[in-house]
C-alpha cells in the first residue's frame, strides 16, 4: 500500500503539469474562457501526440493501455490547470469502446479517437439515475432508432462542437442499447453553463444508424450505462480535486502576500482556520477520489465508493468555492485574476458526473436502509 | 412582545404593491431583466424619478429636507418589496450620501445636491476602497494636497462601483498623511467628470461591471470638502439609523426560494430525490430564521434602539444562506441547474435572474460591506463582551 504516486504516474504527472503550464499560461485560458472554452486544433493534436486522448484504449489499438489510475492522474491534471478539455471524455469512450461486441469496427473507431483524427464524446444528462434533462422527457425525446433510423435529443454534450460521435444510451427496435451515436447532420443547439463552456443538445433527426456503432444491446448494454456513469463521476471528481488543490496553494499564496493591518492577513486566526479548512476537504476528496477509483478498477462492479466520494466532494466543493472566495475578497471575483476560472469549475464540477439526489439515491439503495412495505 | 404590524404599515404595504403594479411596464421590466447591461437604462431612470416624485424614495428622509419621515419599518416593507421584486434604486446615493450630507454637509452642499438627489436627477458612485486598503480600509493612500482654494487629488481606487456613469464621486483621500492612519481622512465630492478622471471597467464573475479608477492631479474646489478636514473616517463608520436598514439580501433569497418551490409544484418531486425535500425543509427553516431576523433589526432601529451586533448578525447570516441556497438549488436542478440565462433549459427566478449567475453573485455578500469575519469578530466584542 502507498498513498502516493508510483515512478509511472509520478512520471505522468510532473510531464502533464510542465506541459500544459507551457501551454495552457493565463491569458491562454482568459481567452479559452471567452471563447467558451474551444481549443485549438494544434492543442488537440498537441494531446492525441502525447496519448492522452485515448490513455484507456487498449495498445493494439493505438492507445496507451494505461491504468484507470494512471489515466485520473492525468485528468486530476487538467483540473489543476484549469484546461477544460475532452480528455475525461474521450478516455471513457475509449474505454468504453473497447468492450464493444463488434471487434472489428471498433480497431477502426479507436484508431481514430486515439490519432485525434476524431472527437468522442459523452452527454452530461442522460444518466440512469438522478433528474435527466432540463425541461423533462417531453422536451427531449430520448434517442431511439428503428428500420435503420435514428432520432432524437442527446442533451447537455460537452464538446459537442467539435466532436464526431457521442456515447450514449438508447433503443433499437424496443431494445435498450449502448452506440457512438454519429453526429454528422445533428442539430447542435448552443447551451452555455455556469463556467461559459458551451455545451450542445443534439438533436438528430432520420439519421441512419449504419453511420453510428452499437456497442452493446440488451443486459449488456444496461451494464455498458452504467459502466459509463461510474466513469463519468470517477473522472470528473478526479478533475474536480485537481482543481480544489490549485486553488488552496493559489488562496495561500494570496493571504501570505496580502497585507492588512500592517501584517499579512495569514496571520490572522480566522483566515488561518479557513485556509486549514480548505486543505482538510481538497486532501480527503482527492484522496477518497483515488481510492474510488482504485477499487472501482479492481472490481467493475464496486462503485459504491464512488457515490461515497462525490457526495463528500460536492460539500467539499461548496466550502472550497466560499472560503477561497471569502479569503480573497474583492480580487478574487474579478475576471482578470485567475482565481474565477478555477471556482466557477469547481461549481460546476460539483454537479457534473452526477448530483447530490443520485449520490443519495445510491448510497441509500448499497446500505440497503430501505424498508420492505 | 408584540409581533403584530401595525395596521398603517400593512396599509402601507398593500398601497406600495399596487403602485409598484401600476408603475411597472413590461418595457420597464425588459429593461431592468435585459442583462448584460452596463449602464442604468433609461426606463429605470425614469421610474427612480417617478418614485422620487410620488414621495417613495425619500420615504424614510427626515421631512426638512423634503422626505416622508417615515420610520424604519416603513423603509424595511419598501425596501422588501423592491429587493423581492429584483428592482434596483440608486441605493448608495439614497442611503450612504444623501443622509451623511444631512449630517454634515455645508449649507451650500444640502441645497445643491439633496433636492437632487431625492428627484433621482444625480447620482453618486463611492471611492473608499484601493488596491491596498480592503479591510484595513483606514490605510487609504489616495492623497488630496491643499492648494490654493482647491484640493489637488493623486491616487488609485477598486470597485469604484458606478462610476463609469455617475455625476459624482463621494472620495475618501488623505489629507494628513502625519496623522494616525483613521484621523487624517477626508470626504470630497468630486464630479466624474473632472479632468485626470481615468475610469477603467473592471468585470466580475456575477456577470457586473465596476471600476477600478485613477485620479492624476485631479483638482477640486474647497467646497468640495464635506464636514471639517481630516473627521472623513468617523463620518464614513457612523451611519444614520435608517441606513442600517436599507440593504439586505434577505428579500431576495425569500424570492429565489419560493420561485424554486414553484418549480417543484409544477413538475413534481421524484421519489429518488429525498434529498431535495430535505433541502428544500431545511431552507425554509434557514428562511423563517432570517426573515424574523430581519424584522427584529428593522424594528429595533424604528423604536430608537442601535442594532450593533445584531446587523453584523444578518450580514453574516443571511449572506452565507444566501450562498448556501444557492448551491444547493443547483444541485437540485442537476446539470440544468448550470445552464446560463439566454439558452435553452436555463432556471429563472420570478425576477428573471437565472440560478448560476445567483450563485456567483452570492460570493460577493462574503465580503463586500466588510467581510464576514470582520464581522463574526463584531458580534464577539459587541454582542458577548468579548475581550479582543
Amino acid at each position: 500500500m502507498q498513498f502516493s504516486d508510483s515512478e509511472t504516474q509520478k512520471l505522468l504527472r510532473d510531464t502533464t503539469r510542465s506541459y500544459l503550464a507551457d501551454k495552457f499560461p493565463w491569458d491562454r485560458l482568459y481567452a479559452l474562457e471567452q471563447d467558451r472554452g474551444r481549443l485549438t486544433e494544434a492543442d488537440m493534436k498537441g494531446f492525441a501526440e502525447l496519448g492522452w486522448l485515448g490513455l484507456l484504449a487498449p495498445e493494439p489499438a493505438g492507445g496507451a493501455g494505461a491504468s484507470l489510475l494512471e489515466a485520473a492522474v492525468v485528468i486530476e491534471e487538467f483540473g489543476y490547470a484549469a484546461v477544460p478539455a475532452p480528455l475525461g471524455v474521450s478516455n471513457i469512450a475509449a474505454d468504453l469502446l473497447a468492450r464493444a461486441d463488434d471487434g472489428e469496427a471498433v480497431r477502426d473507431h479507436l484508431s481514430g479517437l486515439c490519432a485525434g483524427e476524431r472527437l468522442y464524446t459523452v452527454g452530461e444528462a442522460n444518466r440512469r439515475r438522478g433528474r435527466s434533462a432540463p425541461g423533462g422527457a417531453a422536451a427531449s425525446p430520448p434517442l431511439s432508432a428503428s428500420g435503420g433510423k435514428i432520432s432524437g435529443v442527446v442533451p447537455l454534450v460537452p464538446f459537442a462542437e467539435s466532436a464526431q460521435f457521442v456515447l450514449a444510451p438508447l433503443t433499437v427496435d424496443g431494445e435498450p442499447a449502448f452506440a457512438a451515436v454519429s453526429l454528422a447532420g445533428a442539430r447542435r443547439e448552443e447551451v452555455e453553463l455556469l463556467d461559459r463552456s458551451t455545451y450542445r443538445n443534439v438533436h438528430i433527426e432520420d439519421a441512419s444508424l449504419d453511420s453510428s456503432l452499437v456497442l452493446a444491446r440488451g443486459d449488456k448494454a444496461e451494464a455498458l450505462h452504467d459502466r459509463c456513469d461510474a466513469l463519468v463521476t470517477a473522472l470528473s471528481l478526479i478533475e474536480l480535486a485537481g482543481m480544489m488543490q490549485r486553488t488552496l496553494e493559489m488562496t495561500c499564496q494570496y493571504i501570505t502576500n496580502r497585507v492588512q493591518f500592517g501584517r499579512p492577513i495569514a496571520t490572522f486566526q480566522a483566515a488561518r482556520h479557513r485556509a486549514a479548512e480548505l486543505l482538510m476537504r481538497t486532501e480527503t476528496t482527492r484522496w477518497a477520489a483515488y481510492h474510488a477509483i482504485w477499487r472501482f478498477e479492481n472490481d467493475p462492479a464496486d462503485t459504491d465508493e464512488i457515490w461515497l466520494a462525490k457526495h463528500w466532494a460536492i460539500r467539499a466543493a461548496d466550502l472550497v468555492y466560499q472560503n477561497s472566495h471569502l479569503l480573497h475578497g474583492g480580487v478574487g471575483v474579478g475576471m482578470e485574476y485567475p482565481l474565477h476560472l478555477f471556482t466557477q469549475q469547481i461549481a460546476g464540477f460539483a454537479v457534473r458526473g452526477g448530483a447530490m439526489n443520485e449520490m443519495v439515491a445510491r448510497t441509500v439503495e448499497s446500505l440497503k436502509l430501505q424498508v420492505a412495505h | 412582545m408584540d409581533f403584530a404590524l401595525p395596521a398603517e404599515l400593512e396599509t402601507f404595504r398593500g398601497e406600495f404593491r399596487r403602485y409598484l403594479d401600476s408603475v411597472l411596464t413590461p418595457e420597464l421590466l425588459a429593461e431592468i431583466r435585459g442583462g448584460g447591461r452596463e449602464t442604468t437604462g433609461p426606463k429605470t431612470k425614469a421610474f427612480w424619478r417617478r418614485m422620487g416624485d410620488d414621495g417613495y424614495l425619500g420615504l424614510g428622509w427626515p421631512t426638512e429636507y423634503g422626505g416622508g419621515g417615515r420610520s424604519a419599518l416603513y423603509l424595511y416593507l419598501f425596501n422588501y418589496e423592491l429587493g423581492y421584486r429584483g428592482l434596483p434604486i440608486p441605493v448608495v446615493t439614497l442611503n450612504t450620501v444623501g443622509p451623511a450630507l444631512m449630517r454634515v454637509g455645508t449649507e451650500e452642499q444640502k441645497k445643491e445636491f439633496l433636492p437632487k438627489i431625492l428627484r433621482a436627477e444625480i447620482e453618486f458612485a463611492i471611492g473608499y476602497t484601493e488596491p491596498e486598503a480592503g479591510t484595513d480600509l483606514a490605510s487609504l493612500k489616495t492623497r488630496a494636497v491643499r492648494d490654493g482654494d482647491s484640493y489637488v487629488i493623486n491616487g488609485q481606487k477598486v470597485f469604484t462601483t458606478g462610476a463609469h456613469q455617475a455625476d459624482y464621486l463621494w472620495m475618501a483621500v488623505r489629507t494628513d498623511p502625519e496623522a494616525p492612519k483613521h484621523r487624517g481622512i477626508s470626504l470630497l465630492i468630486v464630479p466624474l467628470d473632472s479632468e485626470g478622471i481615468d475610469v477603467r471597467p473592471f468585470y466580475t464573475i456575477g456577470g457586473g461591471r465596476t471600476n477600478i479608477t485613477f485620479y492624476d492631479n485631479v483638482r477640486v474646489p474647497v467646497s468640495a470638502l464635506v464636514g471639517e478636514e481630516n473627521r472623513g473616517w468617523y463620518y464614513m463608520t457612523t451611519q444614520l439609523d435608517f441606513e442600517r436598514v436599507a440593504i439586505s439580501p434577505v428579500a431576495e433569497i425569500e424570492r429565489i426560494f419560493d420561485s424554486l418551490c414553484e418549480a417543484f409544484r409544477e413538475q413534481g418531486v421524484a421519489a429518488d430525490e429525498e434529498w431535495t425535500r430535505v433541502m428544500l425543509a431545511s431552507m425554509a427553516a434557514d428562511l423563517n430564521v432570517l426573515k424574523v431576523l430581519d424584522l427584529k433589526t428593522a424594528c429595533m432601529v424604528a423604536n430608537g434602539d442601535v442594532p450593533v451586533y445584531e446587523a453584523s448578525l444578518l450580514k453574516v447570516l443571511s449572506n452565507e444562506i444566501r450562498l448556501k441556497l444557492c448551491s444547493d438549488a443547483v444541485q437540485m436542478m442537476s446539470s440544468a441547474g448550470l445552464i446560463r440565462k439566454g439558452f435553452p433549459g436555463a432556471p429563472l427566478d420570478s425576477a428573471e435572474r437565472s440560478l448560476e449567475g445567483q450563485l456567483k453573485g452570492a460570493v460577493v455578500g462574503l465580503f463586500g460591506g466588510g467581510s464576514n469575519d470582520i464581522q463574526r469578530d463584531i458580534i464577539a466584542t459587541h454582542g458577548l463582551g468579548l475581550p479582543r
